[in-house]
């Protein structure tokens, strides 16, 4: 920052990633004011005691003064989602979009049920943990913060020069003549036994707590399954227009050809690279599909952090890939 | 798995795409009840005619090398694929040379089965 080619560097780079974080720092905060005011309006209509926590048959089994319920309110909607803000700021910029999404997300979920579930309880009824007429709303809000700071803060590619970036000699590619069309299929996919395990560990509480008095809570169930039958497994493609990972209508990844500086195989550690299975975006901003340990296919990117796909010859596939982007003029 | 054709070459596309497939069951890397991607994706990635893949397709189904069910796509039926095909090849040529010599199909039968006793 002290040098002038530093100034121009940082001038010149995308700060899209950055503001959309401070944006999503700034949600929390700004929806426990909207909390706090909403709270101190009604607050005569207001039981004397609040309930604050709630049991597996729905039944509130704690209850606290007003102030400390809404102090427990306001720092929760307030802090907690920083979580994602603070691993944002340290992680890779191109990270920074999803990670303030996330953010925003989680502030309005919090903010929009801690105070709903607060502001709609009245004396002599039985409090609701999740006021239905909170919970949608609060919901839709939810998805369009998250999806509008995720969109706002991804992190534009550099544009291309102009300037031709061959693979290098030493990748590997295909022996084939340039007349032949060349394209490669595989997937990656969690083993059934895990997608069954994750379901199980995931859904058993869900289901009890639906059995025993919130039957709404059946509905994430599904959503839950749903989401992991969804990304539990992608198509991979290289072909002429470069590398697509998709599931049914979502596309993960794609990387255009001119896109590609070169392909190769590497080995990949899910729980130690990237935190977890399925699509997953590292410390460095490498983005992953990854369904297992071992052998994977890299993408290295021009201008971006690499793509990585746990397939099965993935050696095939970097030679595919390689030999596509050598041929483009 | 790797899909490869060359337009400039005489064999014929279908033929071509065929060969892609049996060349995978030949590495032993496609095994029975293994699902082949649909003919519409094969046809988008190699930027050829959809009736070309389901040519080819058809092809491998009445090789027995695999079960084509709609709602379920091309799925790999044969457990030993390879041998299969290159039995039907060989019987093909049988044939085709049975034919250049004049050979009935009858008599044909017979050699067959003189050469099955030996």
């Amino acid at each position: 920052m002290t040098t002038p080619a530093a100034t121009s560097a940082s001038a010149g780079a995308d700060r899209r990633p950055t503001h959309a974080l401070v944006a999503s720092a700034l949600v929390g905060p700004v929806l426990t004011v909207a909390g706090l005011l909403l709270t101190y309006a009604v607050r005569d209509r207001l039981p004397e005691r609040v309930a604050v926590h709630w049991g597996t048959s729905g039944r509130p089994d704690r209850f606290a003064s007003l102030t400390e319920a809404a102090v427990t309110a306001s720092v929760m909607t307030a802090l907690l989602p920083l979580v994602f803000v603070v691993i944002g700021a340290a992680w890779h910029p191109s990270a920074r979009g999803p990670l303030a999404g996330f953010g925003g997300a989680v502030a309005v979920f919090l903010g929009g049920l801690l105070f709903g579930s607060l502001t709609s309880q009245r004396p002599g009824e039985v409090a609701q943990a999740f006021p239905v007429s909170w919970l949608l709303p609060t919901l839709v809000l939810a998805a369009v913060v998250g999806v509008g700071l995720w969109r706002w803060g991804r992190l534009r590619p550099p544009a291309l020069d102009g300037t031709p970036r061959p693979v290098p000699a030493g990748a590997v590619r295909l022996d084939v003549p340039d007349t032949t069309r060349v394209a490669w299929t595989g997937h990656a996919a969690l083993p059934d036994v895990g997608i069954l395990l994750v379901v199980l560990l995931a859904v058993t509480p869900l289901l009890v707590v639906a059995v025993l008095g919130m039957p709404w809570l059946l509905l994430l169930a599904v959503g839950i399954v749903a989401l992991l039958v969804l990304t539990g497994s992608a198509r991979v493609v290289v072909d002429a227009e470069g590398l697509r990972v998709t599931s049914l209508f979502l596309t993960w990844s794609r990387v255009p050809l001119d896109r590609v500086a070169e392909a190769r195989t590497g080995t990949v550690s899910p729980l130690r690279e990237f935190g977890g299975y399925g699509w997953r975006i590292g410390k460095d901003g490498t983005r992953g599909f990854v369904t297992r340990s071992g052998e994977a296919l890299v993408v290295e990117r021009i201008g971006e952090p690499p793509v990585v796909v746990t397939v099965d010859d993935a050696a095939e596939a970097a030679a595919v890939l390689n030999t596509l982007a050598s041929r483009r003029a | 798995m790797l899909w490869q054709v060359d337009p400039t070459s005489s064999t014929p596309l279908h033929v071509q795409v065929a060969a892609c497939v049996r060349r995978e069951m030949a590495d032993g890397r496609l095994e029975r009840g293994d699902r082949l991607p649909s003919a519409k994706e094969v046809a988008g990635v190699l930027d050829v005619n959809l009736h070309t893949v389901l040519r080819a397709y058809q092809t491998l189904r009445d090789e027995g090398l695999i079960d084509l069910r709609r709602g379920r796509g091309a799925v790999v039926t044969a457990t030993d694929p390879a041998g299969d095909a290159r039995l039907r090849s060989l019987v093909a040529d049988l044939v085709a040379e049975a034919r250049l010599t004049g050979t009935t199909p009858t008599d044909l039968t017979r050699l067959i089965e003189s050469e099955f006793q030996r």
